[in-house]
């Protein structure tokens, strides 16, 4: 049927020739041109000289590029639980139909929309040791001054937090669409059944949501693998490179000190872990369905 | 279930959820409330202490001092510029290329569209390098120029793609017995039939470029060249350091660059919620 509707001929290839030279050549070209010149030594001021895989060598001595790539974990493991909890709590709530519940979504989703810059400069005010919003609060409840931003091990949980802060309503809005599809008559089968609702949450509901979660951990995790203006604005990947992350770390090397062959090294490094990554995690949350 | 029997229990379990979504509410919504009031709070060289919830005067002072101080004006046309200028471009080659994927026939056709799609797994971080070093190749760092690696996207490729597939074949089949050519189709037949998937392709790139920091930063140094991002960091960066007028400037700034996308996501609301959903589950 299809095949006799198509249209044959040459001439659907000059629809898609715009797009396959941009695409092809300062996409896909340009992505196999990183991988040749992360085999090179080559720091702009010098001729580049090819030496095989030593970029990546220095990559696992270097330690502060060992630290960035265990930041961007870290980083990704103290995001992901609390939002895919808090947005799945929240959702649950909002799962009604009225004016008020599509006010409350309207109005969690203006952080995802807003540029980080401009989160970034009301929250520097909140972190602040002295001045801060947090502490001020802090301090009306009587309890010690924290250091948000100025503690190696309070530093990157900080902003974890305002990652949460600024993304839930992603994960929020993904669940609510997950939740129209949940199938309502097991509910009805359960409820013959004796079930309660504690019991319907976590044996119907839950299982149900499960591609949705997935989707929720894989956005997570590509944010937390893109995070940068949070380190480059905020902490310049300080106190004691405790914020430093892999694509700050790579924007340092290559744009900073300008060394070109070690910072593609760095770029593909972090996307075959990137990509590893959410293998397992794919692997990790269909093998549970299949149960 | 077992509240809906209770009316006095529904209402209490009613009036609980809402008012912790309030709260939560309130959270969300508080920095922009702060944002909105300060940035009338005149000579403000930092944040408050103790937290007010109003200023005690209000006046325009920042702004003034942020659009005579900076090239604002130029960096928001910059901003304008590369984040509708690669959408309308984008718009054109990715609904030509979905138009060539979903209604034609040619060689390697399937491969080439799979060839596009991987660069859908394959994260800005490695190409950033290498689009820096052709950029300075050619000369068009510091320019618009440097955005042509946007004028087209695998994510709308597949998105309109997605869209064409669910139009039913007979009506180019019918405008093809009428002696329509390809061109035809894809204009008249196609494109009209797509209006809704193209505002979720514009209203997601224009929000994307809006707010894009990392590629800017990378190929622009001028600081004429800056977009509204850049040159809010920048500003923001002179008030950490207490320069510049302070952090009501910056704050200024912040609702300047934040006005156009809350535009856009509140006249648009859906299909700015569909962009970033379909995003997503491109990749699951």
């Amino acid at each position: 049927m299809r095949k006799s509707a198509s249209h044959s001929g040459s001439n659907g290839l000059l629809f898609v020739l715009p797009a396959v030279i941009i695409i092809g050549g300062l996409g896909l070209f340009v992505t196999v041109e990183n991988i040749w010149y992360s085999l090179l030594n080559w720091s702009m001021l010098s001729d580049p000289t090819f030496v095989l895989f030593r970029n990546y060598q220095r990559f696992f001595s270097d330690p502060i590029a060992v630290r960035s790539l265990i930041n961007t974990f870290v980083y990704a493991l103290l995001y992901v639980f609390p939002t895919l909890l808090i947005s799945l709590l929240i959702a649950m709530m909002l799962n009604h139909k009225s004016a008020a519940m599509s006010f409350f979504r309207t109005i969690f989703y203006i952080p995802v929309i807003t540029s980080y810059v401009i989160v970034i400069v009301v929250w520097q005010w909140f972190f602040d040791y002295d001045i801060g919003l947090f502490n001020q609060i802090l301090g009306l409840v009587g309890i010690a001054k924290v250091a948000w931003l100025l503690d190696k091990n309070i530093a990157l949980p900080s902003l974890v937090i305002l990652s949460i802060w600024k993304n839930c309503g992603y994960s929020i809005m993904m669940y609510l669409a997950g939740l129209q599809t949940v199938d309502t008559d097991l509910y009805e089968a359960a409820k013959i059944d004796g079930c309660g609702p504690c019991a319907m949450f976590f044996n119907i509901t839950l299982p149900q949501l499960r591609p949705i979660t997935l989707l929720s951990v894989i956005m997570v995790t590509t944010w937390s693998f893109q995070m940068f203006v949070q380190p480059y604005l905020m902490t310049q990947g300080g106190p004691d490179y405790s914020t430093s992350t892999i694509t700050y770390y790579l924007y340092n090397q290559a744009f900073s000190n300008y060394n070109i062959g070690y910072g593609s090294a760095i770029s593909i490094i972090s996307v075959a872990m990137f990509l590893t990554v959410i293998m397992l995690e794919k692997r990790l949350l269909t093998r549970k369905e299949a149960k | 279930m077992n509240s809906s029997k209770n009316p006095k229990r529904r209402l209490t379990s009613n009036l609980l959820r809402f008012l912790i979504l309030s709260a939560l509410g309130i959270m969300v919504i508080f920095p922009f409330y702060i944002m909105l009031m300060e940035s009338l709070h005149p000579n403000l060289i930092s944040l408050p202490y103790p937290v007010k919830l109003l200023p005690k005067f209000f006046s325009f002072s920042n702004y003034s001092y942020l659009f005579k101080s900076y090239p604002i004006v130029k960096w928001i046309i910059n901003s304008i510029i590369i984040s509708i200028g690669t959408s309308v471009f984008q718009i054109i080659t990715c609904s030509m290329a979905a138009f060539g994927f979903s209604r034609t026939k040619f060689m390697f056709r399937d491969q080439l569209y799979w060839m596009i799609m991987l660069m859908l797994v394959v994260p800005i971080q490695t190409r950033i390098l290498p689009l820096f070093i052709f950029m300075s190749h050619v000369k068009w760092v510091n320019t618009f120029l440097s955005w042509i690696p946007f004028a087209s996207d695998a994510f709308g490729i597949f998105l309109l793609r997605q869209y064409m597939e669910s139009i039913p074949f007979n009506f180019d089949e019918a405008a093809r017995i009428d002696g329509a050519g390809l061109g035809i189709i894809y204009l008249k037949i196609i494109m009209p039939q797509i209006t809704p998937a193209i505002v979720v392709l514009l209203t997601f790139n224009f929000i994307t470029q809006w707010n894009d920091f990392l590629y800017p930063l990378i190929v622009i140094k001028d600081n004429s060249m800056f977009t509204l991002q850049i040159g809010l960091a920048n500003i923001f960066s002179s008030a950490m350091r207490g320069e510049g007028g302070g952090m009501g400037v910056a704050l200024a700034g912040s609702v300047v660059s934040f006005l156009p996308t809350l535009l856009i996501y509140l006249i648009f609301q859906k299909r700015v919620v569909e962009g970033m959903n379909y995003s997503a589950g491109i990749k699951g």
